[in-house]
């Protein structure tokens, strides 16, 4: 009988073995590392001991790894989707591999990770990714009570609606138009909210149908099973451009019912990871403002023009050194993703989408770079 | 052979601990039990370190807070709470269940027993259906669906505005139905009654039957029995309003006495519940030759039914408040049987409504009057019935074949014909068998609703994940998940399990 | 005087009735016109079956389908995010796989054959339906007449290969293996000869040429080595031969061999020979030392942890420790000796290779979460498979156990673990399992879902095996328990490979289940098969409106992988034989 108590004996250690590790993960974090190679790959079989870094800001953890996490979105061709190939692209995709740009001079150091709109807070607050860039709207329960922090907003936008002209519907028409229409959003958006709000608020009555992917949301309008869809006004105008239905459909109001700014969001506390976000955004937009592309950054960087230009992309001055990052950080990112317009142009306006809120202060727009000093 | 009977024992010696085998059990197990539970205490503590470190809160005060989501069909569309979303997930959930359970059973026999048909295009249909269906997972065909409904059926069109027979369309198949109304409670009781009565006359014409052995026709009387108690209560429900009094009485005797009573009542009652297990479970290891040898298992398992049941009766007597909250549950529910019932309520206790078309706004929609399946539901409930029929038809041919040949020879035999042999001989004995693995079978179709979440259809886990988004509070979600499942299945093999000890102890 | 109650010589047996061959006339009467009711459900049938399939067909075949967006996402169903330039490694991958399957082809059926008569009936079938579709099918679709053609030609080969099958100069069994050889060649023919624009005739051609020669070795090895030891070696070589497929081919490792060589090799190498030393000393030892030993071992693996040693010493330092204990049981005689200390040598290779390998980095170009589609499908699937098999058994025998504690925490966690959805599960496993961890612990996400999945499955596995347990006749425990085995010995030699053995059939119907599971995955965001056919493609720019038919495609192929290991299932189980033993 003995051996098999001996048996259990070793099942036994392996459980205490098991403690072992997540106990001293968590008390012997500054230990040096253990001779195991520190690699940029995810880990296939589970090991702990690759992790083991110094606690405290997020961008440590990040540096330290040397690739971003991104949570994006796969199902909103413009800010997020997956060509054939299957890599990532979009507007919002652009941001991660600036970010990566600027920590790592590699934009392609990012491991992406697509989220749906119902699973990204969960994502961001279990650290199954660094920063969340797949338009998400800035709130206040969100930046409360869900633990995240936002950065500045990369793309202004605003609540609209989609109806069939033939059904009626004209750019003029109201919202008290859609009085008894079936409603479809995505599940777990801003949106919804918005739209039940809106609806009460109006005394109308509508049905409200969800789904987790814009794409059945559209689907299902073309097929008539939604007399009517809302979602940000940005989305329904490349929807309308691409479809070849698109002909027929309307968007309304013509001023959006509800503000939408869209930009990135990680978990909060970590106020260095959230510096380089702001300030690689805030890079992007002062490149567009003095004329720094992707194609004279080189010429630019030999001989800048203004003082501002030449702290941006680290010709002199110590600003991105301090904040933990190379000092040609923003160098990278203007050269390996491009400025502001750049990314815009590239991934929007292929949509029929126009600058419009999103133009720089000076165009009218509401982007406005703080001065990098 | 004269030896002494007497073997001469060696003197008892006991083994060093280090070498007893029951003191290295017993180490072991507890050894492993302290580690489990430590991991357990250091995820605790990392979870709540994280929580703190991303200042957030573990707490259950999202349950009563406003949601602020609105869910696309179920008792509350505008749900004022958390708790709400979650009671609308679990009822849509609950819907689905059961309205899958009693079609997939039936298509399931029918299937089964269309593979056992001697028709060859039937034969080969089945077969067909059930090879395609059981070989696809269940997901795509949810979504295959929901995808079919939303997106090609026709649209609503004004044309039809007005009460129609049935409404086909890509917002939602609305079929006939008899909705109870508010005298219906009255009239269950007849409908229970009619069940008990039929029931009674049932055993009654086979104690004839096996007397004299004529031929009473023992269901056709049952069914005559509950019919006419049925169609009387159609009239006459009024009269069982007086039930009404009795649950005014019950309630009012709750509330009445003093919640220590119940308080002792309850302790007492799981005191005795774990009494009468220890003494069953020692009896069922008595002999003929005395009681046998208890092993140190069975002394665990003695001592954990008496741990539990004293634990249980002082939770009961030093938290009073959970005491409280049984009785209120109960009185809850006698006042609100107590309100179901009236003697000035008349009417009949079915409302029989055909579905119509209504044009509210600029858009024609299914109005509320028929009984309207969403495309979500549609696709859920088509997709868990048609694969769970699959397995219930390979179960039920199981069944069928299992059953030994000379019956249906002698069934034969005996001049019936196929139909009567399946439906008095076969079919009765097949039961038996495949009752257990059909239990199964609804367990899963109870689990496989959850794939809802694929097409927003909103039960427990598609609602439950849209709150955890809006409130962050992803753990609390997990734990009502688990909680809902296991109540679920709980009930459901309670069920199962019941009706086949009734079957089991048939057999002889 | 006795009447001979058996006649003296036998007669000849009476040959069996003719099969009615009067046609189809009697043929539909019998089967399909039995009777009233048996004519009106034919009818009814018939013309419902009519409808619903020309429906079908039409919708099918309509124009407005667009099934041009399959084929021209074939690799994103494959391998989705995969990096394109290093493509060439999903087919070394598929190579390993088709190389492995000619060899154990030729190891366990080396001689299978298929009557002629099952051809002819199945290539019938098929041109049954083509017939049909040619028919049924939509004025619009323009090839309808050469399909319905082409299946007419169809039937009249199976005609005659019927009047061959009838003749008896043609042997009427043909090898499976010249059958399937068949096939593949007028694959490749196709492939090379129709103008088909693709870039795979090379690999294809390729990966049939390596599963011929898979079959001619394992031809020659099966004509050396005794089928035993030879089935042993290449079931050992597939299990293998997986995680080198997921870590090494398709991952494409960029060792640091500094650090293994600078900091990891004197551990190996100190461990592994003091394990051969601990094994040898153990196995000789009597009861009291050995105990002692392995108290000490068992110490050495815990007291790893504490220490700052490398992840894979601390494993190898466990191994050993379950190795040292087991040793008294199995390793006392000089065989058991020798094959405790091969398994700990091949253990601890194992076990190095799979950490040296799987901690390092990737030298692929993309850093795109890049396991998808089908592959990841498979990997899923068999990754949950093997690793929830140890797991699944543990469990079983903690519920059969007679050690209380053990058996009420199995029977708890089967329990719970069945009586949830696997959804909830996966959402566990994915969002909710990092919350319990340090925060700077990373997991990728492909691996807590695998997790997941293992933690499902294994409690299921553990009920079939339990299954097992109990169906095993109570002499065979008493005749272990007389035989003077210990509790360890009796469950590892007597009653679990008997378990095992009799619940076959339920764990192959337990993998196709998890095969149809994974398709879950893609509700918690992996980019496995199904999420390629229900978000991915239907949301490019220029395959806008193709859901359903991404779908329809989706639910082909998992019916054509089901169906088929569902039917080899069933060949298994009566090959086995299970019940009638």
């Amino acid at each position: 009988m003995k051996r098999r108590f001996m048996i259990m004996l070793s099942i036994l250690a392996m459980v205490l073995a098991a403690c072992g590790t997540t106990a001293e993960e968590t008390t012997t974090t500054t230990a040096a590392p253990d001779g195991s190679t520190e690699t940029t790959a995810p880990s296939t079989d589970g090991d702990g001991d690759g992790g083991a870094q110094t606690g405290g800001d997020l961008l440590d953890t990040i540096l330290a790894r040397g690739e971003l996490n991104c949570g994006a979105n796969e199902t909103l061709p413009g800010f997020g989707s997956k060509d054939e190939a299957g890599n990532f692209v979009g507007f919002d995709v652009d941001l991660c591999r600036a970010l990566a740009a600027a920590m790592f001079g590699d934009a392609d150091a990012v491991r992406y990770e697509a989220l749906t709109a119902a699973a990204r807070f969960e994502a961001v607050n279990s650290g199954l990714v660094d920063i969340l860039s797949r338009n998400t709207t800035w709130t206040q329960s969100r930046d409360t009570e869900l633990g995240l922090d936002f950065g500045p907003t990369t793309y202004y936008d605003g609540q609209q609606m989609m109806g069939r002209a033939s059904d009626g519907f004209g750019t003029d028409s109201s919202l008290a138009d859609i009085d008894g229409a079936i409603v479809c959003t995505n599940a777990g958006t801003t949106t919804e909210l918005n739209m039940s709000e809106a609806a009460a608020a109006l005394g109308i009555s509508i049905t409200l149908n969800t789904f987790e992917d814009f794409n059945i949301v559209t689907e299902n309008f073309k097929a008539g099973a939604c007399d009517v869809v809302t979602t940000d006004g940005s989305s329904l105008v490349s929807r309308k451009a691409i479809d070849p239905d698109g002909g027929d459909w309307v968007i309304f109001p013509s001023v959006p019912f509800s503000k939408e700014p869209l930009g990135p969001a990680w978990a909060q506390n970590n106020s260095r990871f959230g510096d380089l976000v702001t300030w690689t955004v805030f890079a992007m937009q002062l490149a567009e403002e003095h004329g720094v592309t992707s194609a004279n950054v080189d010429e630019m960087l030999a001989n800048p023009p203004n003082g501002e230009i030449a702290r941006l992309l680290g010709g002199e001055g110590e600003l991105q050194t301090v904040m933990g990052l190379p000092a040609d950080a923003f160098y990278q990112v203007i050269s390996q993703v491009g400025n502001y317009a750049e990314i815009f142009d590239r991934h929007l306006r292929p949509f029929g989408l126009e600058r419009g809120l999103n133009a720089l202060y000076a165009d009218g727009g509401l982007q406005y770079p703080m001065p990098a000093r | 052979m004269a030896t002494d009977t007497r073997i001469s024992r060696p003197p008892e010696r006991k083994p060093p601990l280090w070498r007893n085998v029951t003191v290295l059990k017993w180490a072991a197990q507890l050894v492993v039990l302290a580690g489990l539970i430590a991991l357990v205490v250091i995820l605790g503590l990392q979870a709540a370190g994280n929580l703190q470190a991303q200042g957030r809160s573990f707490g259950w005060g999202f349950l009563s807070r406003p949601a602020g989501i609105q869910i696309g069909e179920g008792i509350f569309t505008r749900p004022a709470n958390g708790f709400q979303v979650i009671q609308t997930g679990a009822v849509n959930m609950l819907r689905i269940t059961v309205s899958g359970i009693l079609a997939a059973s039936v298509l399931g026999v029918i299937v089964g027993v269309s593979r056992l048909s001697a028709n060859w295009l039937l034969n080969r249909l089945a077969t067909v259906y059930i090879e395609i269906l059981r070989n696809i997972p269940l997901l795509v065909q949810i979504v295959f669906w929901f995808f079919v409904a939303s997106l090609t059926f026709p649209n609503v069109s004004a044309d039809q505005e007005g009460t129609q027979w049935l409404v086909i369309s890509n917002k939602g198949v609305s079929i006939p139905w008899f909705f109870p109304t508010e005298t219906f409670w009255q009239w269950s009781v007849f409908v229970i009654a009619g069940l008990i009565a039929a029931r009674l006359v049932y055993r009654a014409r086979i104690r004839r039957l096996e007397e004299t052995g004529a031929d009473t026709y023992p269901g056709r009387y049952a069914f005559l029995t509950f019919s006419g108690v049925v169609v009387a209560g159609w009239f006459l429900h009024p009269v069982a309003g007086a039930v009404g009094w009795v649950w005014q009485l019950l309630a009012s005797i709750v509330s009445a006495v003093p919640t220590l009573a119940w308080q002792l009542a309850l302790a007492a009652a799981a005191v005795y519940l774990a009494v009468r297990w220890i003494r069953r479970f020692l009896d069922s290891l008595r002999s003929p030759a005395g009681l046998a040898k208890l092993t140190d298992d069975d002394w665990f398992r003695i001592g954990l039914a008496g741990a539990v049941g004293v634990v249980a009766a002082a939770a009961l007597v030093f938290i009073p408040t959970l005491t409280a909250s049984v009785v209120d549950l109960v009185d809850f529910v006698l006042r609100f049987l107590d309100q179901k019932f009236d003697f000035l309520r008349t009417g009949s206790p079915l409302r029989f409504a055909r579905p119509d078309v209504v044009v509210p706004g600029r858009f024609p929609q299914i109005g509320t009057s028929g009984m309207t399946m969403t495309p979500a539901f549609f696709g859920v409930w088509i997709g868990v019935t048609l694969y769970t029929a699959a397995f219930i038809a390979e179960v039920v041919r199981g069944g069928v074949l299992a059953v030994p040949k000379g019956q249906t020879e002698a069934g034969l035999a005996l001049g019936l014909r196929r139909s009567q042999l399946l439906r008095m001989i076969i079919l009765p004995q097949a039961f038996r068998i495949i009752l257990p693995p059909i239990g199964n079978q609804y367990l899963n179709l109870a689990k496989n609703t959850s794939l809802g979440i694929a097409v927003a259809y909103p039960e427990i886990v598609a609602v439950g994940q849209t709150l955890a988004n809006q409130t962050g509070q992803a753990m609390q979600t997990f734990l009502i998940w688990i909680v809902f499942y296991l109540i679920v299945s709980l009930v459901l093999s309670g069920i199962v399990n019941r009706y086949n000890r009734r079957l089991a102890l048939v057999e002889r | 005087m006795t009447i001979p109650r058996v006649s003296a010589e036998l007669r000849p047996p009476e040959p069996p009735p003719e099969a009615s061959q009067l046609g189809a006339v009697v043929w539909l009467r019998q089967n399909l016109f039995g009777s009233v009711a048996s004519g009106v459900v034919s009818v009814v049938l018939g013309v419902a079956l009519f409808f619903m399939l020309r429906g079908a067909i039409g919708f099918l075949l309509s124009e407005d389908r667009l099934w041009e967006v399959i084929p021209r996402n074939a690799t994103n169903y494959a391998i989705e995010g995969y990096p394109r330039a290093d493509i060439a490694r999903i087919w070394l991958s598929l190579d390993v796989i088709l190389f492995l399957a000619g060899l154990s082809m030729a190891v366990w059926r080396p001689s299978g054959r298929m009557s002629l008569a099952s051809l002819a009936a199945a290539v019938r079938s098929l041109g049954t339906v083509l017939v049909l579709v040619g028919i049924l099918a939509p004025e619009t679709f323009g090839s309808r007449f050469t399909v319905g053609l082409v299946g007419l030609v169809l039937i009249g080969l199976s005609f005659v290969g019927m009047r061959l099958s009838d003749t008896t100069a043609l042997a009427d069994r043909i090898p499976t293996l010249g059958l399937i050889a068949g096939l593949a060649a007028l694959f490749l023919a196709i492939l090379w000869v129709l103008p088909i624009e693709s870039s795979t005739q090379i690999p294809y051609t390729i990966g049939v040429v390596v599963a011929l020669i898979g079959h001619g070795i394992g031809r020659l090895a099966a004509a050396r080595v005794a089928p035993g030891p030879l089935r042993a070696i290449v079931t050992a070589v597939w299990l293998v031969s997986l995680p080198i497929i997921y870590l090494h081919i398709q991952r494409n490792p960029v060792v640091d061999w500094d650090t293994v060589i600078g900091s990891w090799m004197p551990w190996i190498i100190g461990i592994v020979v003091g394990g051969l030393a601990l094994i040898t000393v153990v196995s000789r030892s009597e009861r009291e030392r050995a105990g002692v030993l392995n108290a000490l071992a068992v110490v050495a693996a815990i007291a790893a942890w504490t220490i700052s040693a490398p992840m894979l010493a601390r494993a190898l330092l466990a191994l050993l420790a379950v190795l040292s204990l087991a040793t008294p049981t199995f390793g006392s005689s000089a065989l058991g000796r020798r094959n405790m200390l091969l398994t700990w040598l091949a253990g601890a290779l194992f076990a190095s290779y799979i950490f040296v390998v799987g901690d390092a980095g990737t030298g692929l170009q993309t850093r795109n979460e890049y396991y998808g589609g089908l592959n990841l499908t498979m990997m899923l699937a068999a990754g949950s498979l093997l690793l929830s098999f140890p797991l699944g058994v543990l469990l079983a025998l903690g519920r059969t156990s007679t050690m209380p504690i053990f058996r009420l925490l199995s029977t708890g966690y089967i329990e719970v673990v069945r009586g949830v959805p696997l959804i909830t599960v996966l959402f566990i496993a994915r969002f909710g399992i990092l919350n319990f961890l340090p925060v700077n612990l990373e997991f990728d996400p492909n691996v807590l879902v695998l997790g997941g999945i293992t933690a499902f499955a294994a409690a299921y596995l553990a009920e079939n095996v339990r299954g097992g347990l109990q169906s095993i006749p109570k002499g065979q425990y008493e005749a272990a328990k007389a035989l003077g085995m210990t509790t360890a010995q009796m469950t590892m030699l007597i009653t679990l490979p008997q378990a095992l053995r009799a619940v076959i059939p339920a764990i192959v119907g337990q993998v196709i289940a998890l095969f149809k599971d994974t398709s879950l995955v893609a509700i918690v965001g992996l980019a496995e098969f199904f999420r390629v056919a229900r978000d991915i493609v239907p949301n490019q720019t220029n395959s806008l409106g193709s859901i359903i038919e991404n779908l329809l495609f989706a639910a082909a192929v998992y019916w054509i992988f089901t169906y088929n290991f569902s039917r080899a299932s069933q060949r298994l189980e009566r090959r086995l034989g299970v019940g009638t033993r």
